[in-house]
């Protein structure tokens, strides 16, 4: 499993949604069909931070989360919540990975690319892992 | 072999301790070096000890009162400089003991995240105050916890959460 699939999993239990039907990975499906309020992660790639003498190694990935609505406080509140839950849960292990630690910064809400009176909220979310090869 | 990560509970007995921004473990061992004339060095090893300093954000009434039990004047209480107390969480009077008479001894663990945790445990710990430090925004406290085990007992432990127990 890769990091953005085990992270859409977790993701998915976080905030309710249900992979590929209103959270996606990559990108989102055009707004005529999915519904308004959708959910979908992109990777940013990630790196070794630290490589111990005995090969085992710390990695840093980040993701950009966003949530797209019609409703600005619909989407105001759902990144809200969502960065105080990533934030606040750092015991979380993600399938597959030993999970060091989540952070979550939240960015200014924005007009869709595609306008149609909808907005899009932005999540940036930096997971350390650590694994050993 | 696993990781043992963070976020820490912190245990002083019954309590849990909590707003800690840092904790500080300190572990010294007495030795002495001896040379043989033969150009040989022994490093011999004495007597051990441990204490773990935490810095508490939350520094009220209620919240010092767990931790410097020794120091805590109850509501109606009387102050060591004679005033009465009149607030439901008492307050603070630190005083030095005379002949350790009203310290308290209690095991502090400190314990990792997963179920079940790593416990890393400082052995019948008592507690004092260590330092005090304000800035323009918040008070912060430092507590020492010292480790007084008896003799003959571990002055640290390290061990899976609930996988130690008490020979009847």
């Amino acid at each position: 499993m890769s990091v953005s699939s085990s992270f859409a999993s977790y993701l998915a239990g976080v905030t309710g949604t249900t992979l590929g039907q209103d959270l996606f990975i990559g990108e989102a499906p055009s707004s005529n069909r999915v519904a308004d309020t959708v959910w979908w992660i992109v990777e940013n790639g990630g790196g070794i931070v630290q490589k111990n003498a005995t090969g085992e190694t710390r990695k840093s990935y980040q993701f950009n989360v966003y949530c797209r609505d019609r409703d600005y406080g619909a989407i105001l509140t759902a990144m809200s919540a969502l960065e105080e839950d990533l934030n606040c849960d750092a015991c979380t292990q993600l399938s597959g990975y030993d999970t060091i630690d989540i952070e979550a910064t939240t960015f200014p809400i924005d007009n869709d690319l595609d306008a149609e009176d909808r907005k899009k909220g932005l999540l940036q979310v930096t997971i350390t892992t650590y694994k050993e090869c | 072999m696993a990781l043992v990560r963070g976020p820490f509970d912190l245990k002083w007995g019954d309590n849990t301790l909590l707003n800690i921004e840092e904790v500080s473990v300190d572990y010294e061992q007495d030795s002495e070096d001896y040379t043989t004339v033969q150009h040989n060095t022994y490093e011999l090893d004495g007597p051990i000890k441990a204490s773990i300093t935490i810095t508490l954000l939350a520094t009220d009434i209620a919240a010092l009162s767990v931790v410097l039990p020794q120091y805590h004047v109850n509501n109606g209480g009387v102050m060591s400089t004679g005033e009465t107390v009149s607030n439901a969480n008492g307050a603070i009077d630190v005083v030095a003991q005379d002949c350790d008479a009203g310290d308290v001894y209690n095991d502090l663990d400190v314990i990792s995240c997963g179920n079940p945790g790593d416990v890393f445990r400082l052995v019948n710990a008592r507690t004092k105050l260590d330092s005090v430090e304000f800035d323009d925004k918040i008070r912060k406290i430092m507590v020492k916890f010292i480790g007084v085990p008896a003799q003959g007992d571990g002055v640290v432990q390290f061990f899976k959460e609930g996988t130690i127990n008490v020979v009847s």
